[in-house]
């Protein structure tokens, strides 16, 4: 059976409260950021909008969720800018130091859950899903125009 | 050469003079170089080049940076009304290039201009003011900052400001993408709805992985729980997504810092 991408946001919540390092407190920055990029992602490509095999998938994730025209998807999609953006500070910049502090990692998790959460109730609904993947669709065909 | 602190009040700068009063300092300074007025149309944050100025190479302003910001406090000409802002620059490899702005604004964000002063003018600052001459001109300014700040302590008033620091690569982006109204809207939104709040910075931020991505990246210090943040961030964002449009929310990013 596959892993489904709820068990990073697990693992973000056990290395956020439970460990005392620096180490684990910035890999639950990444664990939650890619729990949450795995199931907006996967929702994309499971509903036949591609995403490429680079880095440049994370942000079109973001982008067309963000352009879809379903405002409560738009501030999920933000979310996962955000955390894209402390992850990539999280795991490249080991020169910062507020990282030791375990409420960075805290908050980090709880965005990721709260959009992870928010955003899977959203697209249980079947008419949610077919409303975002118009909007993703339609912004995707003006921007190629 | 070290910063002037204007919020910390250094004793040892105060010192070096043997004027007790800052009437006193003032008239001295005064007398001996007046202060000249920039007039500084507007409150926009893309007029903060306005330090390019007559006599001043432009190109080292822009590279200017604000050290410190002092508290906002009541001005004494027109209680109620306006409040003196303080903040002291320097221009980075040039220790001896820093300077400082003087602004009276109103009492409620966005702390609209109501007037602007630079002091030393331009005129002055062709930067080879020793250090000495820094703190002459600082005197006042400190004494009349120290005044206010008792004064309000006796009234049993508590001043609180937020710190807001904003990079000179945010002005020139802001600037360049229009961003200028929607960048102030945003800073206003984030002192309304964090209630932990303790300071804001902004800046440029280049995606690592992704060529020529880049983001605004506003870094908010606060204080509370996370789980209060959190709810203060939904806040902020619902505020945000109904005032600005959707392609410059789409620029702009949020991360947090703890007050240790």
């Amino acid at each position: 059976m596959e892993m489904v991408p709820k068990e990073f946001i697990d693992l973000a919540h056990e290395l956020a409260h439970n460990f005392k390092t620096e180490a684990a407190f910035r890999s639950a920055i990444s664990r939650g950021y890619y729990g949450l990029y795995n199931l907006m992602s996967r929702f994309l490509v499971n509903n036949n909008i591609a995403l490429p095999d680079t880095a440049k998938a994370h942000n079109l994730t973001y982008k067309y969720l963000h352009n879809c025209e379903v405002q409560d998807v738009r501030k999920l999609a933000k979310i996962l800018d955000d955390l894209h953006d402390e992850r990539n500070k999280a795991d490249y910049h080991l020169e910062l130091t507020h990282y030791k502090d375990p409420k960075v990692a805290i908050m980090s998790y709880l965005r990721a859950n709260a959009a992870y959460n928010g955003f899977e109730k959203l697209i249980s609904k079947s008419s949610n899903r077919k409303k975002i993947v118009k909007g993703v669709i339609t912004h995707k065909n003006k921007t190629q125009t | 050469m070290n910063p002037i602190c204007i919020t910390r009040i250094n004793s040892d700068i105060i010192d070096d003079f043997s004027c007790s009063t800052s009437d006193v300092l003032l008239g001295e300074v005064e007398e001996l170089e007046p202060i000249c007025s920039l007039p500084w149309q507007g409150s926009k944050l893309s007029r903060w080049p306005f330090l390019i100025a007559e006599n001043v190479a432009a190109l080292e302003f822009e590279d200017a940076v604000p050290l410190e910001l002092a508290p906002l406090i009541p001005d004494k000409r027109s209680p109620g009304h306006s409040q003196i802002l303080l903040v002291t620059f320097a221009i980075p490899e040039k220790s001896d290039h820093f300077f400082t702005y003087l602004s009276a604004r109103t009492t409620t964000s966005p702390y609209i201009v109501v007037q602007d002063r630079f002091e030393p003018s331009p005129r002055q600052t062709r930067f080879s003011p020793d250090f000495y001459a820094i703190k002459k001109w600082m005197a006042p300014v400190i004494w009349r900052t120290c005044d206010s700040l008792i004064e309000n302590k006796q009234t049993g008033q508590i001043l609180r400001t937020i710190p807001i620091t904003i990079s000179p690569q945010v002005v020139r982006e802001a600037e360049e993408r229009s961003l200028t109204d929607d960048l102030e809207s945003s800073i206003k939104l984030a002192q309304e709805n964090y209630s932990t709040l303790e300071s804001i910075d902004i800046n440029i931020e280049h995606d690592p992985e992704i060529v020529d991505r880049k983001t605004i990246r506003f870094t908010l210090t606060v204080s509370g729980e996370p789980e209060l943040v959190l709810k203060d961030e939904f806040k902020f964002k619902d505020k945000l997504y109904s005032a600005l449009d959707i392609k410059t929310c789409e620029q702009i990013t949020t991360t947090y810092k703890w007050k240790s």
